[in-house]
Formats: C-alpha cells, structure tokens, sequence
C-alpha cells in the first residue's frame, strides 16, 4: 500500500508543469467547470485569482491535484504555478 | 509520421468529443479516475472500492462507490472498523463525492472526520452492496469506460482510412478470425461440436 505521495514527488509535478495552461476545475452537478487560463496572460491570471478568492470565500477548500493520483496540497491562497486547482464545496456529515 | 500525426489528433478530438457527449456522473467518474493512481483505479473498477491513506493519522480508508455511508475505517488486518458519512454539501454526481471525499481525507482528514456521522454497519437498502449502488455502477463506471475504448478504436480506425466503413471492416475481421479458428480446429483434427 504505497499511495502516500512525497512532498518532493509533489513538487516535481509542479515542475514538470512546462506549459503555460493552467485548470481550475469546479466541482458542480453537471460534473465539473473547468476554466483554462495561460500564465503568460495577465488578464487572464488575474481573473484566475479572482475566482480563487471568490470561490474559497464562499466555502470551497482549493486543492492543487498531483497529477499522478497521490495525494496533492491544500492551497489556502492562489498559485499560478499551480497546473491543475480542484474547488471541493464546503462539506457536511450525512 | 504524418499517420501517427493523423493518428493523435483524431485521439485528441475523439477525447474532447466524447466529454462533451459524456453525463454529469460519466464526467464525474472520468474525473475521479483522472485523479486516482493506477492501483486504485484498477481496484476501483474491479471491486466497485478503493482504499485512501489518511493524511494525518495514516488510517487506511475504503471508498465505495454509493452515496451514503460508504467510507469504511479499516483496521490493520482489513477489518471493519466503523463506518463515516460525509460530503460535499451541495448536490454532486456521485465521481465528484468519491473524489472530494479521497482529497479531504488525504488532504484535511481530521476536519473531514470532525464533521462527519460514524455508523456501526452499512444501511440496508443504501449500503454500497445495494442494488441501487450496484446499478449505478454497471451504468456509469463499467459502460462508459467500454464505450470510450469503443470510441477510440472507431476513430483511430478513422484517422488511418477516413473512406473505409469501420462497421464492415470490424465485421470482415470477425468473419476472417472465425474462419480461421475453424480451419485451425479443422487441420488439428480437434473436435468441434459434441
């Protein structure tokens, strides 16, 4: 059972991030939005970061996904470095 | 090289398309899957299960595929320990709770387990052995994984002869290797039908 990831596969991913798209995927009931924008955008980056602080305002917990399945990181602020950001909503017992 | 080329664009556009045709809990599991590593993934599929590592304590975690009381405790031997419920508060597919639910125990697994109801034993009609669960499964995990695999062929076929009716190649090829299971059986002497 090895499905810990190391914090230094973790940055590895974030380095092999050679291209400028970066994701952030919303989770909704139709499944998912997802909202593409290039670093090498300013406006683009801009409205990115808007929507971070928008969304974990409102509840949602921003985790930047590793790319290989293992576990990835919490961000409690934007990171444009970041290639693929998953907004989870708020969560509650059932 | 520009077959190859042709090849992987087709694949590309196949892969685009076919997100697009998807159903929300299709494009929920294709993004669970996305986001499992490849033991989960394979365990996932096989046992309709798979086992999470909690970030903070390092208890091992079984998620099955069902909405309610579906996270099982697991002690060190596999046994049952207790069961959790939680999850996201808004209405998701069900992919997307499977995958918040892995990311929040990995990720902030105290906080998720502060929050969520601990049960002794699965919900007779809802557990993860129910039909409704087992349904729901066959219809979003084993079908739309078959029918993407389906897909790619067809368009990979495509991209190599665009003129060619995939349908009547695939039947001459099933027609071709019957044939030739038969004449096989026929030269080894073997006997076909009792």
């Amino acid at each position: 059972m090895s499905f810990m990831q190391s914090p230094e596969t973790f940055e590895k991913s974030r380095k092999r991030a050679a291209s400028t798209k970066r994701v952030q995927i919303i989770m909704n009931r139709f499944g998912d939005t997802r909202h593409e924008f290039d670093v090498t955008d300013a406006q683009a980056v801009a409205l990115a970061e808007e929507r971070f602080r928008q969304l974990t305002g409102s509840g949602f917990r921003a985790a930047a996904l590793s790319g290989d399945g293992g576990p990835g990181q919490l961000l409690g602020k934007f990171d444009q470095d970041v290639e693929q950001t998953l907004f989870i909503p708020q969560l509650q017992g059932g | 090289m520009a077959v190859v080329r042709r090849i992987l664009g087709a694949l590309q556009n196949s892969a685009l398309g076919s997100r697009r045709r998807m159903s929300p809990e299709q494009r929920g599991v294709a993004l669970l899957l996305a986001h499992l590593t490849p033991q989960q993934r394979r365990q996932y599929r096989r046992d309709r299960h798979f086992e999470v590592i909690g970030g903070q304590s390092g208890t091992r975690y079984r998620l099955w595929h069902c909405f309610q009381q579906n996270i099982e405790e697991l002690d060190a031997e596999g046994r049952r320990r207790g069961l959790w419920c939680f999850h996201p508060r808004e209405t998701l597919v069900l992919g997307d709770v499977l995958l918040a639910q892995k990311t929040a125990l990995e990720l902030f697994e105290g906080e998720a387990l502060r929050i969520a109801h601990r049960y002794l034993n699965f919900g007779a009609n809802a557990g993860p052995t129910s039909r409704i669960a087992r349904d729901d499964f066959e219809r979003t995990v084993r079908r739309s994984w078959l029918r993407r695999f389906g897909r790619t062929l067809r368009s990979g076929y495509r991209a190599i002869s665009p003129q060619a009716d995939f349908y009547r190649a695939a039947r001459v090829f099933i027609a071709v290797a019957a044939f030739s299971y038969l004449l096989t059986r026929v030269v080894h002497g073997t006997t076909l039908f009792h």
